[in-house]
């Protein structure tokens, strides 16, 4: 079962091409992943799948339908979530107005309770804090908080863009462990990522992504062993 | 050339030698008003001049202020306001504070009317209210018991009794139609009654008509040589012309001063100075209204009202002012 | 003299309320759509108008009539937005300052055709409340309290509400909002329909107790401009806190300086408050 299908997506900024023909494919319920170096066109894609950016060429299918033209917000109705890359919680929010925030469309709304006690037992830290203002956690609270957030949404898939960014190196291992157990719990996600070593080792499948196209694909294990990869992105 | 609805003091220190003014000017426009509070109160003293930002307005406010300095009032408020005021609160917090015996100003009619309903509303306690052209105005009725005993300057009205009498008593001559005839004829000649702008034309006309008779020639310098003699009582008052340092400038003519008084329950003019003039006696303290008022009851018109003149506000420099402000924020954020 | 300072700070408080609820329309429209509005004023006059009109064409009370302007508000404002501000949204703000300000020269041009410059008055009056020397006219405590009201309904609406909230989201992150499933191009044109509303109505409110011209929402809008910046951009409280200081500065102040200077004043204020704390005095996102 195929959750998302991208087919040659092109997009851009403006005059700009960023992406040429980008073609991936999420299984329901595995964890795929893109990697990429900086700059190679990996949020330009997240977005122009969410919408906030035009799609110039190309297919979206969501569940067998085509959800190219459609809105951002229309897209999260239908249970595409994405967890933005830099988190951008609203800072002057409480917690708790956050999670409600996450749990805004019909569809969520009605299992707020169930979605809250859901992450509620993810990251117990925040349940600690639910009337304090976001803006005012630290850092790797505020990721947890971006996560959480999209979970309230009921994510049919969960789009993950870059969530260990900035974190010290004992958040990103958290961060980690949480989307391991999301995956566990069955939960379809793309993440993009530049942890090439934590990603690969938990993910179903990958792609590579370097100047607006994919260069290489495979299962976590195969890009691993992969020469082009091991030289590019983990040094060795 | 006989001026007409020409006020101003300056046109006649400007050196013209054939410029003669019809109308009392600005600097005498509210004196009168002090020699009336004067003579229906020999004790008051305290005087504020609240007036609109606007020459003419300003011209006559600071004249005022002169003389009634000279004349042993004590001016406790001398403060403008801006064209197009609507909310005047405060001024009347200042009037309040200051306890007046008198207000006069003024400016246009819409700020007048404004100004004398919002002292009404505020129940100021003052003797006397003088304002410029509001009251004069018919539509300054609509107001209600906020118009009663106000007063205020007008070079003319019909009610005004100036009559061979009254010229016997200057012992100056008198000339043309009586104030009767004057109103009669005008009714029959355009259906309404005639203002203070129709006498004044009128009386241009019947000034130059006694100089040419006086003269007994058409030549200019001859008109002139009677007109710098001409002291004469008229339906429209004296009219006698200064031939100094303001040459030109009419030192004859009186304003006449209404106050809204009730006749049979109805709002109406009445003069009530000068001497000369006067149709009814001036009510004061105009304050005894809050006093019947309670007696009677408190009826509250609420109908529609309309204002006649344009104001003369300036919405340019607000929108200029507007803007100004909001590029200096933008420079100011891009900086910080 | 004590009486004529309480007078003078009752009064000021009661139009400084007004005045608040003139600029907080002018606030959320700032702090959600990051739109600078010079058509607040022309909307303060097209509210006296409304209010005057289904007074004396329908009879319809006033403070009754507020409702309905309200209504009107709240479309005319959504309208606006699609029709003058939505494809200029993204762009530089320059694009949305002249937007705004055409829409204000279609209001004003239309309105002053329609009623000329000359003054109108709502003739109502309910009296007023008397202690000792001091005077408080009931349409005046009318509007103040009406202006609370509102202020605490918006408040609420904000606050409590799921729209509301989505309001403020969409005023800390459009994108993250729509990322939320919000659809933020209705939260834009709901937001300036409120901000049009509130002005509509403050102009309305304004009516009852101050005659007023097609051309008197330019007075006002310049008050409510130095108002945000006193109280602070997208600061709903601090918007009213900001109206109150300029009530009192304009009725207890002036007990002591001439009225004239009162602009100069309140101009001095923007200029010191964007110089020395540009976000306000009680500074902060909506
Ligand atoms: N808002 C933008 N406007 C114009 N160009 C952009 C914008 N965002 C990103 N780009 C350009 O698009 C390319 C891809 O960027 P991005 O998608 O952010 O890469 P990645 O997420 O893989 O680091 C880069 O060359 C970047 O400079
Ligand atoms: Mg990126």
């Amino acid at each position: 079962m195929i959750t998302l299908d991208v087919q040659n997506l092109e997009s851009g900024y403006g005059e700009v091409k960023v992406l040429w023909g980008v073609s991936i494919k999420v299984k329901k319920g595995e964890l795929t992943t893109i990697i990429g170096s900086n700059g190679s066109g990996k949020t330009t894609f997240l977005k122009a799948i969410m919408g906030i950016i035009p799609v110039w060429n190309g297919k979206i299918i969501f569940n067998g339908e085509d959800v190219t033209k459609l809105s951002t917000h229309s897209k999260v109705e239908k249970g595409i979530v994405m967890i933005p890359e830099g988190r951008l919680i609203f800072p002057e929010m409480s917690v708790l107005e956050n999670l409600e925030m996450g749990a805004y469309t019909k569809r969520a709304m009605d299992r707020m309770q169930d979605s809250l006690d859901l992450v509620f037992s993810l990251f117990p830290r925040l349940k600690e804090r639910i009337q304090q203002k976001a803006g005012t956690l630290s850092g790797g609270e505020q990721q947890m908080l971006a996560v959480a957030r999209g979970l309230m949404s009921v994510p049919e898939i969960l789009i993950l863009d870059e969530p260990s960014l900035g974190l010290a190196p004992k958040l990103t291992i958290e961060i980690f462990e949480t989307i391991k157990k999301l995956k566990n719990e069955g939960v379809t996600m793309l993440l993009v990522e530049q942890n090439v070593h934590l990603s690969l080792a938990i993910t179903d499948y990958a792609y590579v992504m370097a100047e607006g196209k994919i260069v290489l694909e495979g299962t976590g294990e195969e890009l691993e062993r992969s020469d082009e990869v091991r030289k590019a992105y983990l040094g060795i | 050339m006989i001026t007409t609805g020409a006020a101003s003091d300056s046109i006649h220190n400007k050196g013209y030698t054939h410029i003669f003014q019809i109308y009392t000017p600005a600097s005498r426009y509210l004196t009168g008003a002090l020699d009336m509070f004067k003579a229906a109160d020999p004790n008051a003293k305290k005087v504020a001049i609240v007036y609109e930002n606007s020459k003419f307005a300003k011209d006559v406010a600071t004249a005022a202020k002169a003389y009634a300095e000279k004349n042993g009032f004590e001016v406790v408020l001398f403060e403008a306001y801006a064209p197009g005021t609507t909310d005047f609160s405060s001024f009347i917090n200042k009037i309040l504070a200051k306890k007046p015996d008198a207000i006069i100003g003024g400016g246009h009619f819409a700020d007048g009317e404004t100004f004398a309903k919002q002292l009404y509303e505020k129940k100021v306690d003052v003797k006397l209210v003088s304002l410029l052209v509001a009251p004069a105005v018919p539509e300054f009725a609509e107001i209600g018991d906020a118009a009663l005993y106000v007063t205020g300057p007008s070079q003319w009205e019909p009610l005004a009794k100036y009559t061979r009498e009254s010229a016997k008593a200057l012992g100056i001559e008198w000339y043309g139609l009586s104030v009767e005839e004057f109103d009669k004829e005008y009714k029959e000649a355009y259906g309404y009654d005639p203002g203070y702008h129709a006498a004044g034309g009128y009386a241009a006309g019947l000034v130059l008509q006694k100089a040419i008779e006086d003269a007994g020639t058409l030549d200019t310098e001859e008109v002139k040589k009677a007109l710098e003699k001409m002291d004469i009582m008229t339906f429209y008052g004296r009219i006698k012309f200064e031939t100094g340092k303001y040459y030109g400038r009419q030192i004859g003519h009186e304003m006449v001063y209404l106050q809204w008084q009730k006749k049979d329950g109805k709002l109406v003019k009445e003069v009530v100075w000068p001497d000369a003039a006067k149709s009814s006696e001036l009510v004061y303290p105009m304050t005894t209204k809050y006093g019947e008022e309670a007696k009677g009851k408190a009826k509250e018109t609420a109908e529609e009202k309309q204002a006649q003149e344009k104001p003369k506000s300036t919405p340019g420099f607000e929108v200029a002012l507007a803007i100004a402000g909001i590029s200096v924020a933008y420079l100011l954020r891009r900086k910080l | 003299m004590i009486d004529v300072w309480v007078d003078s700070i009752i009064g000021g408080l009661l139009l400084g309320l007004v005045y608040g609820l003139a600029a907080i329309g002018l606030n959320l429209i700032w702090g959600v759509m990051k739109v600078i509005n010079l058509s607040h004023g022309a909307f303060m006059a097209l509210g006296m108008f409304v209010i005057y009109l289904l007074f004396t064409a329908f009879g319809i009370f006033p403070y009754f009539g507020l409702v309905i302007v309200i209504g009107l508000g709240l479309v005319l404002g959504m309208l606006t937005y699609f029709v003058a501000l939505h494809r200029v949204i993204d762009a530089p703000e320059l694009s949305t300052l002249l937007a705004t300000f055409s829409v204000s020269l279609f209001i004003i041009g239309v309105g002053t055709f329609v009623f000329t410059t000359i003054p109108y008055a709502i003739d109502i009056s309910l009296g007023s409340i008397s202690f000792g020397n001091i005077t408080i006219l009931g349409t005046k405590v009318a509007t103040g309290l009406i202006s609370i009201a509102f202020t605490a309904i918006l408040y609420v609406f904000l606050y409590k509400t799921r729209l509301g909230k989505a309001i403020r989201a969409v005023s800390m992150n459009r994108v993250a909002a729509e990322l939320m499933g919000v659809n933020t191009t209705f939260i834009l044109a709901l937001s300036f329909g409120i901000g049009i509303a509130l002005a509509m109505s403050a102009g309305a409110l304004i009516a009852t107790i101050f005659p007023f011209t097609i051309l008197s929402g330019g007075v006002y809008e310049l008050k409510s401009f130095v108002i945000c910046v006193l109280g602070g951009l997208g600061s709903p409280l601090g918007a009213l806190v900001g109206g109150i200081v300029l009530g009192m500065i304009e009725n207890v102040v002036t007990l002591q300086i001439p009225t004239s200077y009162v602009p100069v004043i309140e101009f001095s204020i923007l200029v010191l408050i964007l110089l020395l704390k540009p976000s306000g005095l009680l500074g902060g996102k909506v």
